[in-house]
């Protein structure tokens, strides 16, 4: 055996950053209950060094270091190791980034709460974790620290046992869980079988080697996808999410900020394999496209905030799965980052709502423009926004060597819109045209200069597609979908309705099983103190 | 099953009724926007509190705490041997006359047998549920199905106005829309959803045929209907505010859906359930005296025989075993008082009859406490308490021109609009301040717009997710210089414009005339005015918390006070008002000037209000005031930081304030103040009584000059107003504290905002009531001590005798034990207990040293 280093020191500061939050963990599980503050401290600062250790290595990889460390084999093969690709640091530092926060936050958030070190050993835990699946060079690497993140969220998930309904979101993630790791230890052993244990950047290279479209390929592929909507709460596992919320703030902001991504993660790690099977790429972007109008649309029924919250991550995870089976990896990696810190800066936020509500109270009137000014506003605002996006990415699309489809473009272009329009309707005056002129022309060429830039950066380390990639009009359907929400309240009420009930009803975590008919036999059974009185209330 | 053309409206009308009794006896929730404290059980008030805690108890809820608890507390001195005696004396008036009991060889007088049994006996079983709903008895997954469906609809329903995709139909009442969406649910089983398809078109009737569905035998009824009140109390609680405040939804809605879920459930066949026999369900440890005689003596080794035995549980029968609580909460309310009224037996403190360097009227809020005590130190300034609203009842709107908000307690309807107008002259800055806070409602109803649109949230998370990360890393590691910078984008801090309030068109002469002199009498600020008077209302600048409203002024409806101060400093400034007082025998000198004032709990800074109102000559006034109030408000922060979870320990003054500042600027923080905890009395008179006392937070301090006040009018507002708010607040605190999980909200840390209106614990279940966990203790150690309030007043006592002879709300509240009383006549007489029968000597005699 041998020990292989990559990139001088670099190596060290990335194995560094792999272990220390794991330290911090297990000093939680070891001391965390008899000294709490000390282990929260402990664990504040090893995450805020995993993070200098990230900072590190992206400046590193910026210039173009690969801190790469590996076990290998007298023969030369990869036993075990780590590479931190340009790919690897800009997830890293995402990891390491929001754990820092959360952690920081919740030394605050959880004080003197007597499970508050069982938060920090999963925490330390899903940290060390997740970076090993993005740094990971084998597949079994990968999958060891997918099954260890798993075991941090069951600890996570298990913060408040006594409560039934904390148990029962354990339940439902071990459940997911089971699955998808299951399915992906199956596509490791097959792939061990088919390549041997095989660096994770050269599988392409042997695919091509040896004729895509072998079934085994195809079962691999599959399998991963498995894995990866498992993790993400895609259909048909989206029922562990929603049952999760009995788990403190902090636990919540770091579920749907490196949990829940995971499955795009693996989906952009082990590209080569997963987009060399046409079925594997169908199965990803159906399911994600369902996530996508499912947990949307369920979304807009919750009154709850931590609940529409969830729902929200649904359909965004759907649509990063989305993304990913239509190839678009490096628009996938922009959405699952900066949906992380999205997600998790409004579950922390979570608490504010009462104040954001008093304030909407107090805000100066808008005022009501009339039917005509109405209508030349949505008609600004709509050739506005198509503009503002074609115009930015007319500019610069052409200065990067992207290969994602052009038409996830009408996204952002969507949400242009929508801004514009609301902007416009309380201040429709030409100063307020202006300003939105100004301000989305500047949102847009920021957003796609910061796409082109991302995939730039990532470039190089993304494997990119091997097999055929999916027709970007799949994507039509899916947007008329989405669209089709907003006129539904226009349809004939039996339809409202009916629709209204099925969609608010599933967004409504089941505690009980439904009883069947209580069979005659129970009944009799029935003890003396279990039949009436009724008397006794206050 | 019977249909609707059997009923008469007789027995609908009858129903009505029952369900309008029930109600009667359920305590409103207040949106969390205005948390307001109630007495979670002021329902039952109309008992003595002893035996509402046992009523309760059949519920399976904690009124009182348990014996664990007490026991820990003797031992470790917080509850003495004395403190013991006393409270068995007081509840066993002849205890001490009794002949001494043979126990082990050696006589044993009554009250030790009592107190070994207290610290040694069986514990009294923790209160169980015993009441099921027919529901129940078939099974826990049928009971959480109606559960399930029940959170599920009235969350839907409640959350309408502020969900996206409300539900349809919600603006024909609670009934009639669920009536039409229940069918279509494909959650329900497909023979629960035929049965539902036979609802009837009226609540009334849905109620009726689903009780007749279950058996329910009428004599039974309305206890049934309360035994399913009691499963969900806090939707309940809410739902019981809905009824006067909005009218869509009521209980017999809610039960209409509950119990026709139960019977659709459960189906026809409920023969199995017709067995009204009341069987005694009586379990759990046995607690009749023999026993406990037995187990005494047990524990101390001594074997008794029969005759001994029969004895010692003679004199244990004497407490049963359902006291036992009480008498313990006795014991521990005894020690605290006994304290509190000896310090206040002071010879008294000499009144200073030269004029004060300026006189400053605070909230009766049991924090102002704390800042009073330190002003004082620092010089020549008089402090008052005074109810936080300063009696002004205003609907305020303020210069944006958003929603008024009704500043007053929430049992008064605000009379008066009062607006916030630019300052003449100011106007140009005032606009450009509105435009400002328009664009910043503009953006974030651009940013809602996008999220709460299904195609558009995708690429919304993408373009505001970087934003947002550095928002999240600024608030966590730099939360005072996030909130400097919000507040500078604001406009709030840096280009507030100067404005004043429309008190002349708000409020007629009279009223404006009748208030001054009312307010002023109640207060005892009649004379001896200084030159610089200060009206302090008060708030509580917290981030990231729900529960913000519950450290808000309590008597402005949750909300800061300042509106109410400022308006209060206006109507006193004015000539006319000031002539009219003159002429009550109120003569306020012409240097004499009102100013406004808010204080920050968070952060104890206290700011003075409208200062480009204040006359040239008073500047000086109030820069002298200003620098006081500023150390004053430090030294409080160091002594708050001695018991905040978190702040650093023996801190300068400078960061301490700096400390409390970060803290109540952090988002992360779920301490950021201990708001009211800790309350325990109400003192109703002069400062002098507890002037240089350090009080420690924890008493409501009234002003009240009993000479003034002769025919004893303000006394009897004081004790049928603010104090009937402090007992709210009083019960609120000592109810989330024996029971957090059904009165108090449970940990803040799964709270999640549901509707706009409260929160829920995770993601579904019941709406939580009351405070949080986090409000009243650490970890599993109390920081609030559960008592029961003190009133403690100087003044005459046939005067209170008087009152409350004629205040049946009052009578209710003392008489049952709700709230205690006690006076003394005038400074250095001796204290007095009252009780149904008279008052009594609080001391016993050569007890008062």
């Amino acid at each position: 055996m041998h020990i292989a280093f990559g990139g001088y020191g670099f190596a060290v500061v990335l194995l560094l950053l792999l272990v220390t939050p794991l330290l911090a963990s297990f000093f939680s599980c070891v001391g965390g209950s008899r000294t709490p503050e000390a282990a929260a401290l402990l664990s504040v600062l090893t995450v805020f060094f995993a993070f200098s250790c990230a900072v590190v290595l992206a400046i590193a990889s910026a210039m173009g270091e690969l801190p790469a460390a590996s076990l290998t084999t007298k023969g030369g093969d990869v036993v075990l190791g780590v590479v931190a690709d340009r790919t690897g640091v800009v997830l890293l530092l995402l990891v390491t980034g929001v754990s820092a926060i959360v952690q920081a936050f919740a030394r605050r958030y959880l004080r003197g709460d007597p499970r508050a070190w069982v938060f920090f050993a999963g925490a330390g835990l899903l940290a060390s974790a997740t970076a090993a699946i993005v740094t990971s060079v084998t597949l079994v690497g990968v999958a060891v620290g997918w099954t260890a993140a798993g075991v941090a969220v069951v600890i996570l998930l298990a913060m408040y046992p006594h409560i039934p309904a904390a148990r029962d979101g354990v339940r439902r993630f071990a459940r997911a869980f089971l699955v998808g790791d299951a399915a992906l230890w199956a596509g490791v052993v097959l792939a061990l079988v088919m390549w041997g244990n095989v660096d994770v950047r050269s599988i392409g290279d042997r695919i091509i080697a040896s004729g895509a479209m072998q079934p085994l390929v195809q079962c691999v592929a599959c399998v991963i996808v498995v894995a990866a909507v498992a993790r993400s709460a895609g259909p048909p596992f989206h029922r562990w999410l929603p049952s999760t919320l009995a788990a403190p703030t902090p636990v919540s902001a770091l579920l749907h900020a490196g949990v829940v991504n995971a499955g795009g993660i693996l989906l952009i790690r082990l590209s080569p394999v997963f987009t060399a099977s046409t079925i594997a790429t169908s199965i990803a972007f159906s399911l994600g496209a369902l996530a996508a109008v499912y947990g949307t649309a369920v979304m807009l029924t919750k009154p709850d905030v931590k609940g529409s919250l969830v729902y929200s991550t649904m359909g965004q995870m759907g649509f990063m799965i989305m993304t990913c089976g239509l190839g678009a990896f490096t628009a996938a990696l922009f959405h699952l980052v900066a949906h992380a810190m999205y997600k998790s800066t409004l579950f922390l936020g979570s608490g504010s709502a009462i104040a954001a509500q008093r304030r909407l109270f107090a805000a100066p009137p808008s005022r009501t423009a009339g039917r005509a000014r109405r209508v030349l506003v949505s008609s600004f605002a709509v050739v506005l926004a198509l503009t503002a996006v074609a115009a930015s990415a007319w500019a610069l699309y052409p200065l990067t060597g992207s290969q994602d489809t052009p038409a996830l473009l009408v996204f952002p272009a969507a949400t242009a819109m929508t801004i514009a329009w609301t902007w416009m309707r309380s201040t429709a005056t030409a100063a307020s045209a202006i300003v939105a002129t100004f301000l989305l022309l500047l949102g847009s060429a920021s957003y796609v200069a910061a796409v082109a830039a991302l995939g730039e950066f990532v470039g190089p380390s993304l494997p990119g597609s091997v097999g055929a990639t999916l027709s970007p009009w799949l994507l039509s359907p899916v947007v008329l979908a989405l669209l089709g929400a907003t006129v539904l309240h226009r349809l004939p009420a039996v339809i409202h309705r009916a629709v209204y009930v099925r969609v608010m009803s599933a967004g409504h975590v089941r505690m009980h099983a439904y009883p069947p008919v209580p069979p005659r036999q129970s009944v009799d059974q029935l003890a003396d103190w279990q039949r009436y009185p009724l008397g006794g209330g206050a | 099953m019977s249909t609707l053309a059997d009923r008469g409206d007789a027995s609908r009308a009858q129903l009505r009724a029952e369900v309008a009794l029930l109600a009667s006896a359920i305590t409103p929730a207040w949106p969390i926007h205005t948390f307001i404290a109630t007495n979670p059980l002021s329902g039952l008030e109309r008992m003595p509190f002893d035996e509402a805690i046992i009523a309760i108890g059949q519920t399976g809820a904690r009124g009182v705490m348990g014996e664990q608890f007490w026991r820990s507390e003797h031992a470790r001195g917080r509850i003495t041997r004395a403190d013991l005696m006393g409270a068995i004396e007081r509840r066993i008036p002849a205890v001490n006359s009794l002949p001494a009991v043979a126990f082990g060889g050696q006589d044993v007088s009554t009250v030790d047998l009592l107190i070994d049994d207290l610290l040694l006996g069986i514990s009294p079983s923790m209160p169980v549920c015993r009441a099921k709903t027919a529901a129940e008895r078939v099974g826990q997954a049928v009971a959480g199905t109606v559960d399930d469906l029940t959170v599920k609809w009235v969350s839907a329903f409640v959350g309408a106005p502020t969900t996206p995709w409300a539900m349809p139909g919600s603006e024909e009442g609670f009934y009639t829309a669920w009536r039409q969406l229940a069918v279509l649910d494909p959650a329900i089983p497909p023979r629960v959803q035929r049965q539902l398809r036979r609802l009837p078109e009226t609540e009334e009737a849905a109620v009726l045929d689903a009780l007749d569905s279950l058996r329910v035998p009428l004599r039974h009824r309305r206890e049934y209907m309360q035994i399913h009140l009691n499963r969900l109390p806090g939707w309940v609680a809410h739902i019981r505010w809905r009824m006067d405040n909005r009218g869509d939804f009521d209980l017999l809605g809610y039960l209409a859906m509950r119990l026709s879920y139960e019977a659709a459930l459960i189906g026809p066949d409920v023969s199995f359930l017709i067995d009204a026999d009341v069987v005694d369900l009586a379990t759990g440890t046995p607690t009749g005296p023999a026993h406990r005689a037995a187990h005494l003596a047990w524990t101390f080794g001594h074997p008794l025989d029969a005759s001994e035995l029969d004895g010692v549980a003679g004199a244990l029968a004497l407490l049963p075993a359902v006291d036992r609580s009480g008498l313990w909460l006795d014991a521990y309310e005894a020690h605290y008082r006994d304290g509190l009224l000896r310090s206040l037996d002071r010879p008294g403190a000499l009144q200073d009859a030269s004029r004060p360097a300026a006189q400053l009227a605070f909230c009766i809020d049991t924090r102002s406490e704390g800042i009073r005590r330190h002003l004082e130190e620092s010089g020549a300034w008089e402090t008052f308490g005074f109810a936080g609203f300063f009696a002004v009842a205003i609907r305020y709107q303020d210069l944006a021109g958003g929603a008024p908000t009704a500043l007053c307690p929430v049992l008064i309807r605000p009379r008066n609009d009062v607006k916030e107008r630019p300052a003449p002259g100011t106007e140009r800055q005032a606009n450009r301040q509105v435009d400002r806070l328009r664009a910043i409602a503009n953006v974030s109803d651009a940013f809602h717009a996008a999220q709460k649109n299904m195609l558009s949230s995708f690429a919304l998370a993408e373009a505001t997710g970087w934003l947002a990360g550095t928002v999240a890393a600024a608030r966590t590691f730099s939360p005072r210089a996030w909130s400097t910078f919000r507040s500078r984008v604001s406009g709030r801090a840096t280009h507030a414009a100067p404005t004043v309030l429309s008190v002349q068109e708000g409020f007629t002469f009279e009223e404006r005339a009748l208030f001054a002199e009312v307010a002023l009498t109640m207060m005892g600020l009649t004379a001896r005015f200084a030159r610089l008077v200060v009206l302090c209302g008060h708030g509580s600048s917290t981030e990231n918390n729900p529960f913000q409203a519950a450290l808000d002024c309590g008597a402005c409806g949750g909300q800061r006070g300042t509106p109410n101060a400022r308006t209060a400093a206006a109507i006193l400034n004015g000539t006319e008002v000031r002539t009219h007082l003159v002429r009550k025998g109120i003569d306020i000198p012409d240097d004499t000037w009102f100013i406004a004032g808010d204080h920050d709990t968070a952060t104890d800074r206290v700011r003075l209000l409208d200062l480009h109102l204040v006359p040239g000559t008073h500047k000086d006034d109030v820069k002298a005031l200003e620098s006081d109030l500023l150390d004053a408000g430090a030294r409080l922060a160091v002594e708050r930081c001695a018991t905040l979870p978190g702040a650093p320990k023996r801190l300068s003054t400078a960061a301490a304030a700096r400390h409390v500042r970060t803290r109540s600027a952090d988002w992360g923080q779920v301490y950021p103040e201990w708001g009211l905890a800790g309350n325990a009395a109400f003192v109703i008179g002069p400062r002098a009584m507890t002037h240089g006392l350090n009080l420690e937070r924890r008493v409501f301090l009234h002003s009240y000059d009993a000479e003034i006040d002769r025919d004893g009018t303000a006394l009897e507002n004081i004790l049928t107003a603010p104090m009937v708010v402090a007992q709210w607040i009083n019960a609120q605190y000592y109810f989330s504290t024996v029971d957090p999980e059904r009165y108090g909200a449970g940990t803040k840390t799964i709270h999640n905002v549901t509707a706009g209106i409260g929160v829920l614990s995770g993601g579904s279940g019941d709406l939580q009531s009351g405070l949080p966990w986090q409000s009243v203790r650490v970890g599993e150690s109390l920081v609030h001590e559960p008592m029961r309030l003190l009133t403690i007043v100087e003044a005459p006592r046939e005067r209170i005798s008087a009152i409350i002879a004629c205040t049946p709300l009052l009578r209710t509240l003392f008489d049952n034990g709700w709230v205690a009383l006690t006076a003394r006549d005038a400074p250095g007489h001796p204290w007095h207990r009252y009780t149904p029968q008279g008052w009594a000597p609080w001391f016993a005699e050569g007890d008062t040293e």
